[in-house]
Formats: C-alpha cells, sequence, structure tokens
C-alpha cells in the first residue's frame, strides 16, 4: 500500500503488522474507513518524524484500535450531505462504471474484441454442434445409460466373423458380466398394408433382450420380449417404427394389432417403437423388427441351418454390463469363458477357440464406422481447437496494445495516489466488461447459425434435425477467451504499475517498449503458424477432393438415372420376369427425354458389386475373384464404354451352347496376354458349378465401384444375374427438374405390385463417395479462412501499433526529404521478423496435422511440396498486405499535421 | 445549544485552522494544543454529531500520496457552529469567572 514515491516518515509496515492492520481496520465503520486510515497515515508521519519510528509504530496501532473501539455499528448516520454518490458503493461497482466510460469512448476497440469473441465462441460452438449431431448425437429414443455397447467376434487373423445362436444363447446364461446381450440380423423386406403398393424396407431380424437392452419405449402398444425372439416363438410378430406407422395408419395406436404383409407373409403389429428410434445405426435406419425365427420364411433360408452349432447367423450384438462391471473386465471374462467352452466340448473347440470377443463402448457409432469416425473426429477437433486459440490470441494482442496504450493515464492515476491494486482492478473491470459482452454476442452468433441449420442438408448429408447448443463445449470456449481477456489486461497493467510512474510519464505516451514489442510480435507470430496449420491442411484435402472428382472413371455419367424395382426374396417365374423387363424398358422408352435405357443386375455402378470366382479351361484350379455385372442390352452404350476388340452382346448369343461375356482390358492382359488374343477364349465363372462362359469382346478399363482405387478387373455376362432387384438405367438428352419424378412413375405403372425406389442421378453415387473428404475440405477451409483473416488483423494490429508510436519519427524524415516508399517499405520490413517465425513454426504444425490428415488423402502425399509451397505463399501474401495498409497510411499522411497531433 | 467537551474543542480546532480542517490535522492541533491523543474514530463521530447539529459541514477532498492514495474528508466549520461554540464559550467564562475565586480558595485548601 506504498504510494511512489515514498513520502518522508511513510509507513513501511512488516508483513505481519499489514496483516494486523488489515484485520483491525475491517472494524471501522465503513463510510469512515477510507478517511481514518487517510488521517492515521498522515498522524503516523507525524509521531514519525518527532519521536521516532518504534514510537509512531505503537501509536499508530494504538489509535487504530481506538477508533474501531469508537466506530459506531451500522451504516452512516443519515444527514451526509455533499458525500460523493460512489462513496457509498463498494469500490466493484465503481470500477465497472468507469470501465464503461472509458470503453464508450472506444467504439471500434470494443467491436474488435466482441467480434473476435463472436467468431472464436460462435463458429466453434456451431462446428461442434454439426459434429455433434453428425457423429456423435446420441441415438433418438435410447437413453445413454454408460454400460451399453457393441460386441464383436474375431478370428485368429482378426477378421469379424459370426457366431451360431446356439452359443449366444449359452454366453447368456454362463455369465454374469452382462445383464442384456442382443443380435440382430438385417433382411431387406417388402412390406405392405392390405391393397397399397408394397413399400421396400429395412428390417431387423433380432434374438435377445434386444428392446429392453436400449430402453426404447413403445409409442403404442408393446415391443417383442426375449423370450418370443427365441425359436419357439411365434416369428409372425413385428414392432414397426413410428416413421412406417405414419406411412401406413392414421396413428400409431391405429397401429396396434393390424396386419400387415412383409416379404408375402402376413405379420400382427405388435406395438410401435417410440418416437425416432430406427435403429442403433444412424445410416441404416430400419423400420421393422421381427423376431429372428422369422429369418427363414423371409428369405428362405433353411431353418434347421439357422439354429445349427456351426451357424455363423450372428455378427452384431448389442450387450449392456452388469452394474459395477468395466468393459475391460467383461471382455476379459468373456475371453476366458470362450476358452473353458472350447475345452469342454472338443466338438467345437477348434471353432470357438479361434473366438476373440471385443466389447466396443458406447451406441452412438457402429463398430464398423470406428476406424472412419475416429480420425474424423481428430482432425476436426484438432482443427476446432486451433480456431479457438486464433481468437484468444487476438483478444490477448488488442488489449495488451490497449493496455501499453494506456500506461500515461495509470502513471498519472498512481502518481496521483492511486494504489496499483486499484489500478489493476480498473483494467480487470475493462476485460471482464470486455469479456462478458464478448461471451453474450458469441454465445448469441452460435445459437443463429444453429437455429440457420436447422433442417438444412449440408452437402449432400442427412438434414440437421433436433440441433441444440451444446452448453458444456460453449462454456468451454467463453471459459478459454474469457480467461485470455483477463490476463491479458492485467498482466502488463501489473508491470507496469510496479513502475516508477515518473518514469514512464517521462516516456511519450505512444512509444513502447522492446519487451512488449516482442510480446505482441509474438503474438502475431503465434495466429500466423495457427493459421498456416489450417491453411495447409485445408489445402491437402481441398487437393484430395479434387483429385477424385477428376478421376475419370471410364464411363459418362452426365444425364444418367438410376433406380431399382424390387421384386423381394420370393422369386417370380422366367416367363413374367420377362414381361416385367420388357414392360419396364418399354415404358421408360416412352419418355421423350429418353436416349437410352438398360437393365443391370444388383445395385449398378458406384454401389458395390458382386465377384465370382473365375479361372481359365487351361488353368481350372487358378481362380481369383473377379467382378462380375450381368448388363442387359444397351448398357455399354448408356455409360460410353468403348469395345476395345471384339463386339458387345446380340440377341442371338443367348442361344449359342456357351454364354457370352466381355472383360475388361487388364484382365485380358492377365489372362491371354492381350486384348486381341482374349476374343474367343473360355473361362470358367463360379466356385460350385462353374458356368463356361465364351469371350466374345474385351472393353476398355473402368471404375464401376470405388472412383479412389485402380480400375478393377471385371468381367459381363448378359443380363440377368439374379432376379431382385431389377436395376434401371436412363440416360436423358435434357435433365429437368420433373424427370426422376416421371420415370418413377412410369416405372410404377409398370410394376404395380413392386416398390420403386427413387430414381437418383448416377453422379450423385459419386458425390457420396467422396462425402467424408468433402465434409472436412469445407469445414477446413471455413476454419482456415476465418484464422486467416484473425491473423491478418493480428499482423495489421501489430504493424499499426508500432507505426503509430513511431509517427514522429516518419513525420520528421518526411520533412527532411526521406522518400513516402522508403519508409513504407520499412515498416513493411518490420513486419517480416513475426511473419517469417510465424511462418517457420506453422509449418512444423501442418507437418504435424497432415500425420493425422494421412488417411483421408487420395493422391496427394501428406507433406505434398505444391500444397505448403501454395499456402504458405498465399498466407505471406496476405500478412505482407495487412503490414502494407498502415504503411500505405503513413505515406499518405502530412507529416505537419503528424507533429501538430504528437 | 449543549455542546461536548469534545465537540467544543473539536470547533475551536476548526477555528484555529482557518474554518477548514480535515481529520488528521483537528487531530494534530488537538495533540499539540492539548497534549491529547484523540483516536480519528472518535473524531469523526464528533464531528458527524456536530453536522447532524447543522454547525459543520463536510465534503470529500482528494487523494495525496501521504494519505497512502486516500481521499480526505474535509470539515468546515459553519457560522451557526461558530456562533454556538462562542455562546457556549461565553457562558462556560462567565461560570468560570463566578467561580473562579471560590475555586481559588479550595485549591489553597482554605474555606
Amino acid at each position: 500500500m506504498h504510494p511512489a514515491p515514498h513520502p518522508p516518515g511513510a509507513r513501511k509496515p512488516s508483513r505481519l503488522q499489514r496483516f494486523v492492520h488489515w484485520v483491525l481496520s475491517r472494524g471501522l465503520a465503513t463510510h469512515r474507513r477510507e478517511f481514518i486510515l487517510g488521517d492515521l497515515e498522515e498522524l503516523y508521519q507525524i509521531w514519525h518524524s518527532g519521536h521516532g519510528r518504534k514510537f509512531a509504530d505503537r501509536r499508530y496501532l494504538l489509535t487504530l484500535i481506538k477508533s474501531v473501539m469508537a466506530s459506531p455499528r451500522g451504516g452512516p448516520p443519515p444527514f451526509v450531505p455533499n458525500e460523493d454518490r460512489f462513496a457509498k458503493s463498494r469500490w466493484l461497482s465503481r470500477d465497472f462504471v468507469h470501465a464503461y466510460r472509458r470503453l464508450r469512448k472506444q467504439p471500434a476497440f470494443v467491436m474488435g474484441v466482441i467480434a473476435t469473441f463472436a467468431i472464436g465462441i460462435g463458429a466453434a460452438g456451431a462446428v461442434f454442434v454439426i459434429l455433434n449431431q453428425l457423429l456423435l448425437q446420441a441415438i433418438p429414443g435410447v437413453p445413454d445409460n454408460g454400460r451399453t455397447g457393441y460386441l464383436e467376434f474375431r478370428t485368429a487373423d482378426q477378421a469379424n466373423t459370426g457366431v451360431s445362436s446356439l452359443l449366444v444363447a449359452e454366453l447368456r446364461k454362463s455369465t454374469a458380466v452382462f445383464d442384456a446381450l442382443a443380435t440382430f440380423d438385417y433382411v431387406g423386406v417388402h412390406v405392405s398394408e392390405d391393397g397399397r403398393r408394397p413399400l421396400d424396407l429395412r428390417a431387423y431380424t433380432i434374438l435377445g433382450d434386444y428392446f429392453e437392452l436400449l430402453q426404447v419405449r413403445p409409442a403404442a402398444g408393446r415391443l417383442i420380449t426375449a423370450y418370443e425372439t427365441e425359436r419357439l416363438g411365434d416369428p409372425f410378430r413385428a414392432v414397426i417404427s413410428e416413421h412406417l406407422s405414419g406411412r401406413l395408419f392414421a396413428s400409431p395406436s391405429e397401429a396396434v394389432g393390424q396386419k400387415i404383409h412383409v416379404n408375402g407373409h402376413s405379420f400382427t403389429v405388435l406395438g410401435v417403437a417410440a418416437a425416432g428410434f430406427r435403429g442403433t445405426d444412424r445410416s441404416w435406419e430400419v423400420d421393422l423388427w421381427v423376431p429372428r425365427a422369422a429369418f427363414s420364411p423371409l428369405t428362405g433360408y433353411p431353418e434347421d441351418r439357422l439354429w445349427s452349432a456351426d451357424s455363423r447367423m450372428n455378427e452384431e450384438f448389442l450387450v449392456r454390463l452388469s452394474r459395477g462391471v468395466g468393459f475391460e473386465t467383461a471382455e476379459l471374462e468373456l475371453n476366458q469363458l470362450l476358452e473353458r467352452l472350447s475345452v469342454q466340448d472338443e466338438s467345437r473347440a477348434q471353432y470357438v477357440g479361434q473366438l476373440e470377443a471385443k466389447l466396443h463402448p458406447g451406441l452412438n457409432v457402429p463398430v464398423a464406422l470406428r476406424p472412419y469416425v475416429r480420425p474424423v473426429l481428430a482432425i476436426l477437433g484438432v482443427a476446432g481447437l486451433l480456431i479457438l486459440l486464433i481468437p484468444c490470441a487476438n483478444v490477448a494482442n488488442l488489449l495488451v496494445m490497449r493496455s501499453i496504450q494506456s500506461r500515461g493515464d495509470l502513471a498519472v492515476r498512481r502518481a496521483l495516489g492511486a494504489s496499483a491494486a486499484a489500478v489493476a482492478r480498473m483494467s480487470i473491470a475493462e476485460s471482464i466488461l470486455l469479456s462478458f459482452l464478448g461471451t453474450v454476442v458469441g454465445a448469441a452468433v452460435a445459437w443463429i447459425i444453429v437455429r440457420a441449420l436447422e433442417g438444412q442438408a449440408l452437402w449432400g448429408l442427412p438434414a440437421l434435425s433436433g440441433l441444440s447448443v451444446d452448453w458444456r463445449l460453449l462454456a468451454f470456449a467463453c471459459s478459454s477467451l474469457v480467461f485470455t481477456a483477463v490476463l491479458a489486461g492485467v498482466w502488463p497493467t501489473a508491470v507496469a504499475t510496479r513502475a516508477d510512474p515518473a518514469a514512464i510519464m517521462r516516456v511519450a505516451s505512444h512509444q513502447h517498449t522492446s519487451r512488449h514489442g516482442v510480446l505482441r510480435s509474438g503474438m502475431a507470430a503465434f495466429q500466423l503458424a495457427l493459421s498456416l496449420t489450417l491453411l495447409v491442411g485445408s489445402t491437402l484435402l481441398a487437393r484430395t477432393v479434387q483429385n477424385i472428382y477428376s478421376i475419370d472413371p471410364g464411363i459418362n455419367t452426365a444425364g444418367i438415372y438410376i433406380t431399382s424395382i424390387h421384386l423381394g426374396r420370393a422369386l417370380i417365374d422366367d416367363g413374367q420376369f420377362v414381361a416385367l423387363q420388357e414392360r419396364s424398358l418399354s415404358a421408360i422408352r416412352s419418355l421423350p427425354e429418353v436416349q437410352f435405357a438398360s437393365l443391370q443386375s444388383f445395385s449398378g455402378p458406384f454401389a458395390g458389386a458382386l465377384s465370382s470366382q473365375l479361372a481359365t479351361v487351361g488353368a481350372p484350379e487358378e481362380t481369383s475373384w473377379t467382378e462380375t455385372h450381368w448388363i442387359g442390352p444397351q448398357w455399354l452404350e448408356l455409360l460410353d464404354i468403348q469395345v476395345v476388340e471384339g463386339r458387345s452382346f446380340h440377341a442371338s448369343d443367348l442361344e449359342g451352347p456357351r454364354k457370352p461375356a466381355l472383360i475388361t482390358a487388364n484382365l485380358a492382359d492377365r489372362l491371354f496376354g492381350g486384348a486381341a488374343a482374349s476374343v474367343g477364349q473360355v473361362l470358367l465363372v463360379g466356385a460350385r458349378d462353374a458356368e463356361e462362359v465364351q469371350i466374345i469382346g474385351v472393353v476398355e478399363d473402368v471404375r464401376l465401384t470405388d472412383v479412389r482405387t485402380s480400375p478393377a478387373e471385371a468381367v459381363f455376362l448378359a443380363y440377368p444375374g439374379q432376379q431382385d432387384p431389377v436395376t434401371v438405367l436412363v440416360r436423358v438428352d435434357r435433365d429437368t427438374p420433373g424427370t426422376a419424378g416421371r420415370i418413377r412413375r412410369v416405372l410404377e405403372l409398370a410394376a404395380p405390385i413392386y416398390p420403386v425406389s427413387e430414381p437418383t442421378p448416377l453422379h450423385q453415387r459419386l458425390d457420396d463417395q467422396v462425402a467424408e473428404q468433402r465434409l472436412l475440405a469445407r469445414l477446413l477451409s471455413i476454419f482456415s479462412t476465418l484464422a486467416v483473416l484473425l491473423a491478418a488483423v493480428g499482423v495489421y494490429s501489430v504493424v499499426s501499433f508500432g507505426v503509430s508510436s513511431r509517427r514522429r519519427e516518419f513525420a520528421i524524415r518526411s520533412m527532411l526529404g526521406a522518400d513516402g516508399r522508403r519508409i513504407a517499405w520499412a515498416i513493411v520490413r518490420s513486419a517480416t521478423l513475426p511473419i517469417a517465425l510465424g511462418t517457420t513454426l506453422g509449418l512444423a504444425g501442418a507437418f504435424v496435422l497432415s500425420e493425422l490428415l494421412e488417411s483421408q488423402l487420395f493422391e496427394v502425399e501428406a507433406n505434398d511440396v505444391l500444397s505448403y509451397v501454395g499456402a504458405t505463399a498465399g498466407l505471406v501474401l496476405i500478412a505482407l498486405l495487412a503490414s502494407y495498409i498502415p504503411a500505405f497510411q503513413v505515406m499518405r499522411q502530412n507529416a505537419v499535421t503528424a507533429l501538430k497531433s504528437d | 445549544m449543549a455542546l461536548g467537551e469534545l465537540e467544543q474543542v473539536v470547533l475551536f480546532a476548526l477555528a484555529r485552522a482557518g474554518g477548514e480542517a480535515h481529520g488528521a490535522a483537528v487531530a494534530a492541533e488537538l495533540e499539540q494544543r492539548l497534549d491529547r491523543v484523540v483516536a480519528p474514530g472518535a473524531l469523526y463521530t464528533a464531528l458527524e454529531r456536530l453536522e447532524g447539529k447543522g454547525l459543520v459541514k463536510s465534503w470529500i477532498g482528494d487523494s495525496t500520496p501521504e494519505r497512502g492514495g486516500r481521499r480526505r474528508k474535509v470539515y468546515r466549520l459553519l457560522p451557526s457552529g461558530a456562533r454556538a461554540v462562542r455562546d457556549w464559550y461565553a457562558a462556560l467564562r462567565d461560570l468560570a469567572d463566578s467561580a473562579l475565586p471560590n475555586v481559588e480558595v479550595i485549591a489553597r485548601g482554605r474555606r
């Protein structure tokens, strides 16, 4: 509590004395405390000068005690005229009012800080909401209790494998680590109510405590119990989703007890699942749940094989651990149980003994997707953290500069007697006020962005719904920025207040110490480093997306629609099937805009493919799994695939002794040494009862599945290979908004009793293959754009501050005849150090981030020189431009005006 | 108007300081003149009572380094206060003058 400079005789108590005096002073009446303590300070100096220090100390203590004893209890007397209105209020509110008055005079500075807060909190908060919705959101209708997860079984070579229903039952009753266990298997179904066109849907056949484990509640009726899923239960019972109940019935309650037809079988609706629940995999929504025993009638799979000991039906499991059991403990015990079971029964020792159980906590992300989701989350988590750090650095920079600018003002206050604590309180109050305003605006920005995103389907992804701001993440972002603001506002003030106020006031108010200049330049370099890290990452991903899109799949996807007619598992006779094909093609070709129409088995291009074992007649034992496509007439012309040798199919080919086949050029090279040598050769297709086919032509290499891989070897056989589904491809010469609807309508008329899927453009399937990279690229590009903007602002503010502190110098130099351009160059050159430092650090950071990105890149290396050079050059250019702006202002300034205004 | 002993000396101290002084100045004056240490707490109690009686008026002054950056509370002697202390002192003096001979006798131990 010593003002500077110390007056002669000023009290210099020890720490103990200060503590004792402070405690005693709490006993003074609040409205008098300041005055009494001030009087005692003055009296102390009189006692000190008259009687020495010891006397003064004693007298001070005694007088303080007497003053405390003489102090009235309660508030000030009612008659206190001319009292400064702030004397009654606590110092805290006085400081905030003062802070408000000071900030009101600097609207640009305040707006800059609030805008930085808004970007840091608003953008980061909104992005985390999107991530949460897309990747981590809890499954609708399934409360998260922390004890549920997935179970998978692996063989010795770590391949995922299924197990028999008997083993599942044995596990359920033999271990206490689970209090619920269930398995589920997908089956495609046609569902209809009487007289309606069937719907092509997905269903699960379930075994065990499925609904009880997930704690799903029924919206109407009841759910299937564990017993009802067993072999002896009635298999023709079903639970439907609320989504399906809305399509078939007026309300969920009306669905209960009704009959629905599933693949030609009549099922009774037991109940409707909770609203929004459509299975545990958000990318594979189901609308129907039936007992495992229904699998055989629905698919034609032999029932005895379904329940046999060597069945491998059950691949996906849900578990809920018993209370007090951890996932690691449960996994260990499960593996020990498998070992015991293999020892007990020699007949299956080889099979069970090789199994390894693996538990995966949580249900939000299916097991198969976790290897893909984890790196994406890691990348976006790092990017989100960076996008939060940059505003922190920017806020710190702004507040530090302001503190330095205010040093003269602070020195005056100190000289007038204000304590260091009082001065520091003012800075804290300003920082807290700015932080509060910035946090409110940032939270509002995050909320507005989230509301704007509601219902939007971003970049081909499922529409975002039920978005809500995650207050935990928002609180984290807010507290980070508030902490930075308070630290940045107080620390330089505390340093400044320790110095001699007179010395500070002798220094021009706009000059700065080299120590603070290094600090500001360091923070600008820090922002540049973070920006470059994000910029390199987004450049690498952007090139990945560009590389994928630039791949020539070998087929022309423009103007092509693809759709399917689902016949269901029950086959129809050949005559009906041929009639269906002809009706479908005839209906499609009746549309005036249709150029080509063809059929294909299975799902069509870019949606997976069947494979067959292939061998030559000359070496039947040398088999290889090869992509196999069954194609109809005009298929090659429709996709613009060229025949490089031989010819395509003719209708007469089907009547020959051997069925015709086409192969790709790369397969021809491998099997027969070239396309010319391939024509006329015979191939064996299939594992058991291999069929002989004759090669009539060779086509160019094409990518029909994953465009990111090399063109696969493929064989093309004449349609049909299987009946379900009937995939129809259509090429139109002019694509209009109603084209898909017209295609669907004519097909529905041609196949009135079968579900027809919505026609989709073929290029959309291509887009789906790059959806993940595209999402990452776009998010990182947004992050990096914001980061670069903030970094540019940081560089500008550092250079601008340096320029303002040297304005007098530049004005004098200009008056002495210095060239404005040389002055401007000197200013720009002053920014080269933080730019160089930031670039160096940023390249190192980019190298680390690129290691995370490696799994997402395609045909671009993680340390791709072009990307690094391009991003660095771009950032350096922007930073130099930002530093040139204040230089340009100096060039244009009037030297006399500048000197006068100093 | 009745004035307490401390109130009287405080008013005299204010008058001696030119009609205006703060707490420390009054306390220093009293200590010097009367060899009496008056705790500021007691001093402000008296001053606030006087202010309540309308004999003095106070306002908040500037802070100074000698006071550790704290402000001072300055009191001014109002005309009513001057009159009050004058009248009270006059009445005391009359009483003292009339009783002084007897005080002398008693002090010498004679009757």
